[in-house]
């Protein structure tokens, strides 16, 4: 049974009335409210700053009216500031020229259900999990410091945890009325370590999921808070590489053009499949003619991977209790769906919006969400490749690895960013393999690709699907992502992907 | 709004809650934006948008509280919570705000009358529509204009009278093909007739062809690269001004030190919180500090590091009107801690000019934006980035464009600096700086 959210009859009502009005003056309006209450906890430099209490709110007003379409953001849920919002619409209307194509939206499909989302707390033991992230990671780093005393490091962990509860509704003029209540919680660490000779060497890791703060802080039986063994290892572990970074060597663009593989873990194959990929299948970004992989009338502009690539977005196998993009529906009242965006190494989907399915003739798939009161537009959510057959899917990295005469292990990244034709994501470090075995640890690394090339070379994968890499999806608008694929992907060394060490 | 009864409401709850001493960000705003998308133009409005992001302290603790409703009630309630988990203050008490804080341009009637008219911006987007389309080989264009006006306040418990201004914002951005883009960004209203060729100006600029590093034969090697100012304002603010927070120094985890040369003699760079009409510009930093001018590089000698007002207790000093509420990610301004922050920054221009920079190269790069910039290392200044937008310099013409995915330049912004080998007499104004183009090396990876 899905969770109500707070102040379910007081948005109603305010709902009801302000598109009462608006139904008088349009054709259509729809109204988004979205609340998030949040602790959070930061630990920069010099400061360790507590948000025990935060509180957000705003408001997304649509009109439509003779194929033109006017968006307002307002700040608070007040009646008369809606209604003040309406007539500026209308006044936004006026002035707006005929679109091209008249604008209209695709129906929402199961309008009658009114309440998704998962349990999520309405308070915080604030107290408890600030005390339990503080000793817990600082303790961490000493214990990491101790145990290579002999190379003298400094471990100096700077963190920024959050866990929130998310409120929304969505309703129309034709009588929908839909509500969502979600837990998120997310922990990032940048880890810079100080060495000999003062070099310096720096990570970024992140856990993040659609989970209460038990997530990363669990209650003992004794009544004390404390990181999960989960958490304690996953920090430990990157600790541990931001160590060892300070030995990493770099490759000369010659070293790199003798690599016949790259091996990408899902952390560092999560944002490639974003960026190259996802992004071009955002149908707003198709409309406007500036995808990669289809042209403007929605048609595919050729393969975007081999045969055994499937492109994936929404929950994995159907489940919404994991990935940090997860939603169950979109800020319109769509229900979010798996998305199969490419099969066989094919555009066969786009992530839509209703305006953009109404636009292709489509039916809406759950794609469109807005940060906070924002104009809706596609988006993603958990985006993956997923293996389309088994016949090069291993079991582990070992088997994965074992043909390879000369390849680079990809592991991490600190973000991406997409053009139309290219993308580019940095990867936090790499191992040499040689023969078959993993050798030294190579410095940080630009990855670039051609989008509609890159992935053709794919020719392996290894272990089960995970979408762990947690993103921040900047379009305009910042939305929480997921991304990743089999732990590993393979791709053979080809001329449309490049690789930059530093150093 | 009223910002400043609900700030004098706040003072008085912040009393009967006995705190000792409260600081108090709002801000609330009115946007019109029209989007460009190819032929199209879609109108949107943000109204009635409240931000307030509040400090507090009681008995030598410090509680953050942010919200975006003006309510006093949801005030109280966050200042309870705030201070049950208040970790310690970095100083006794907010600053004190002067009687009469300075007077800065931040206010333009003439963008305040235009965002009262949705037709007249309509139009305005419709002609640069136009105007780009009718050059030959335009495919997409994508834009936007935005003009905003913004109620912005500074007040503490201890002051006379808030710091307080009302800001206008103007727009306007064109990119043309996802090959190159533009755009003019003010608190005052530019030349709207400029603002209408934007479009049409980058895409006569376009050259019609593209090359890879291959067949350049420049793949692996060092070559001379023009920085576009845009990429330069990057550059600086994501990797070297890091280097220049007093917060970093204190941490040791700068490369600087005051009185070291940070870049080549040619370089001279303010730090300006007060110019006429930019970005950051305000009486107040949001601590309440003073904003200024601040010569902060001088023939390449850097002579001072940029202060919050916890650096500036740290080291005994005075802040330099650099504690800013900068966002990181999900955070909005309200939101997010107060950090040193550089205001906008104005670099001297050089006296090369910038035709005459190109003509010198016989195999390079001019770059205006790498893709993915914001992933570098902050620590270290190095940067391998794929170069998204820029021109192929090829016997001192602006030969090609990079083709897409097949470019990557690599260097470190730090040493960047310290290597410029020209700064040209021409100058951008990115609305948050005013800033030459510089020639450096960089490897082409």
């Amino acid at each position: 049974m899905a969770p109500r959210i707070s102040n379910e009859t007081e948005v109603k009502r305010v709902f009801d009335r302000a598109l009462a009005y608006a139904k008088a003056r349009v054709e259509y309006a729809d109204l988004l409210y979205e609340r998030v209450v949040r602790i959070e906890l930061q630990k920069l430099p010099a400061q360790l700053i507590a948000k025990p209490f935060n509180a957000k709110s705003r408001i997304q007003l649509r009109l439509l009216d003779k194929g033109r379409k006017a968006e307002i953001k307002v700040g608070t849920l007040d009646l008369g500031s809606i209604k003040r919002a309406v007539d500026a619409g209308l006044k936004l209307l006026r002035a707006s020229p005929k679109p091209e194509k008249p604008v209209r939206l695709a129906p929402i499909p199961n309008p009658r259900k009114v309440r998704y989302g998962l349990p999520a707390p309405a308070r915080f033991p604030a107290d408890d999990i600030f005390d339990a992230l503080v000793k817990g990671i600082t303790g961490l780093a000493r214990t990491v410091e101790r145990k290579h005393g002999r190379k003298k490091v400094e471990v100096k962990p700077e963190f920024w945890f959050f866990s929130q509860r998310e409120e929304k509704a969505i309703a129309d003029t034709q009588g929908t009325f839909k509500t969502q209540v979600l837990p998120r919680t997310f922990l990032q660490t940048i880890t810079r370590v100080k060495g000999r000779n003062n070099r310096m060497t720096q990570t970024r890791a992140r856990l993040g999921n659609v989970r209460p703060y038990t997530d990363i802080v669990r209650e003992t039986p004794s009544g004390r808070f404390s990181l999960t063994p989960g958490t304690r290892k996953f920090l430990t572990d990157w600790f541990e590489r931001t160590i060892a970074l300070q030995d990493a060597v770099t490759l000369s663009p010659a070293q790199i053009k003798k690599l016949d593989h790259m091996i990408l873990h899902y952390s560092a194959v999560g944002v490639f499949v974003h960026e190259a990929l996802g992004h071009n299948f955002e149908a707003d970004i198709v409309k406007a003619g500036g995808s990669g992989i289809i042209d403007k009338n929605g048609k595919p502009r050729g393969e975007v991977a081999c045969e055994d690539v499937n492109i994936m977005d929404g929950p994995v196998a159907g489940d919404f209790t994991n990935g940090f993009g997860t939603e169950c529906i979109d800020d319109e009242g769509v229900e979010v769906q798996s998305k199969l965006l490419a099969e066989n190494g094919k555009m066969v989907g786009m992530i839509l919006s209703r305006e953009t399915a109404a636009y292709f003739n489509l039916e809406p798939n759950g794609g469109a969400f807005s940060e906070m009161g924002d104009s809706r537009i596609p988006r993603m959510t958990n985006t993956y490749i997923m293996p389309a057959s088994k016949r090069n899917w291993k079991h582990n990295l070992k088997q994965l690895i074992k043909g390879v005469k000369r390849g680079i292990i990809l592991f991490g990244t600190t973000g991406g960013a997409v053009s139309k034709d290219g993308m580019s994501s940095s990867v936090q470090l790499g191992y040499l393999v040689l023969n078959g075995r993993i050798t030294r640890m190579v410095k940080p690394s630009n990855f670039s690709a051609k989008t509609l090339y890159a992935l053709r070379y794919v020719d392996g994968f290894a272990g089960p699907v995970e979408i762990s890499d947690v993103g921040f999806c900047g379009k305009g608008q910042t939305k929480y992502v997921g991304d990743g694929g089999p732990t590993w992907t393979r791709i053979r060394n080809n001329e449309y992907v490049g690789l930059s060490v530093q150093g | 709004m009223q910002l400043e009864k609900f700030a004098k409401q706040a003072v008085r709850l912040a009393a009967r809650l006995r705190l000792d001493d409260i600081e108090i960000l709002l801000t609330h705003s009115r946007t019109l934006s029209a989007k460009i998308e190819n032929k199209d133009v879609n109108l949107e409005l943000k109204q009635d948008i409240f931000n307030a992001g509040v400090r507090v302290i009681r008995k030598g603790r410090l509680g953050y509280v942010p919200m975006t409703e003006p309510s006093l009630d949801l005030l109280k309630t966050g200042i309870k919570a705030a201070l049950e988990r208040a970790g310690a203050a970095p100083f006794e008490s907010f600053a004190v705000i002067k009687p009469g804080p300075q007077k800065v341009k931040t206010h333009d009637p003439k963008v305040a009358r235009m965002l009262e008219r949705p037709l007249t911006v309509k139009n305005l987007a419709q002609d640069i529509i136009s105007q780009t389309f009718k050059v030959k080989g335009v495919e997409n264009i994508e834009g936007a204009i935005n003009l905003s006006i913004e109620d912005r306040l500074v007040a503490t418990m201890h002051s006379p009278a808030p710091a307080l201004a009302q800001r206008t914002m103007f727009s306007a951005f064109v990119d043309v093909n996802s090959r190159d883009f533009d755009f003019a960004a003010s608190r005052s209203l530019p030349d709207l007739k400029k603002v209408a060729r934007l479009g049409r100006n980058l895409a006569r600029s376009l050259p019609g062809k593209s090359t890879t590093p291959e067949k350049e034969k420049v793949k692996g090697k060092k070559v001379l690269v023009i920085i576009h100012p845009v990429m330069l304002e990057t550059m600086l603010r994501k990797l070297i001004v890091e280097h220049i927070y007093a917060s970093t120094v204190q941490d040791r985890m700068s490369r600087y030190t005051v009185g070291d040369r940070v870049a080549a003699r040619t370089v001279t760079l303010w730090d300006d919180g007060t110019a006429p009409y930019s970005e950051s510009t305000f009486p107040t930093d949001d601590e309440g500090t003073p904003t200024r001018r601040t010569k902060v590089i001088e023939n390449g000698t850097l002579l001072t590091l940029l202060y919050d007002r916890a650096s500036a207790v740290k080291d005994g000093v005075e802040s330099t009107g650099n504690g800013r509420r900068r966002p990181v990610l999900i955070e909005d301004e309200h939101e997010a801690p107060v950090r040193c922050t550089a205001s906008d920054l104005f670099l001297a221009p050089g006296k090369t000019q910038l035709s005459r920079m190109v003509k010198d190269i016989k195999h390079g790069v001019l770059v205006k934006y790498l893709l993915g910039f914001h992933t570098a290392n902050k620590t270290t200044g190095d940067f391998t980035n794929a170069l998204y937008v820029g021109r192929i310099i090829r016997n001192g013409r602006l030969a090609a464009l990079p083709e897409p995915g097949r470019w990557a330049l690599k260097g470190n912004a730090l040493d960047c600096l310290k290597d410029i080998t020209a700064i040209s007499r021409e100058t951008f104004d990115t609305g948050s700086g005013v800033l030459p183009w510089v020639q450096v090396e960089l490897t082409v990876a």
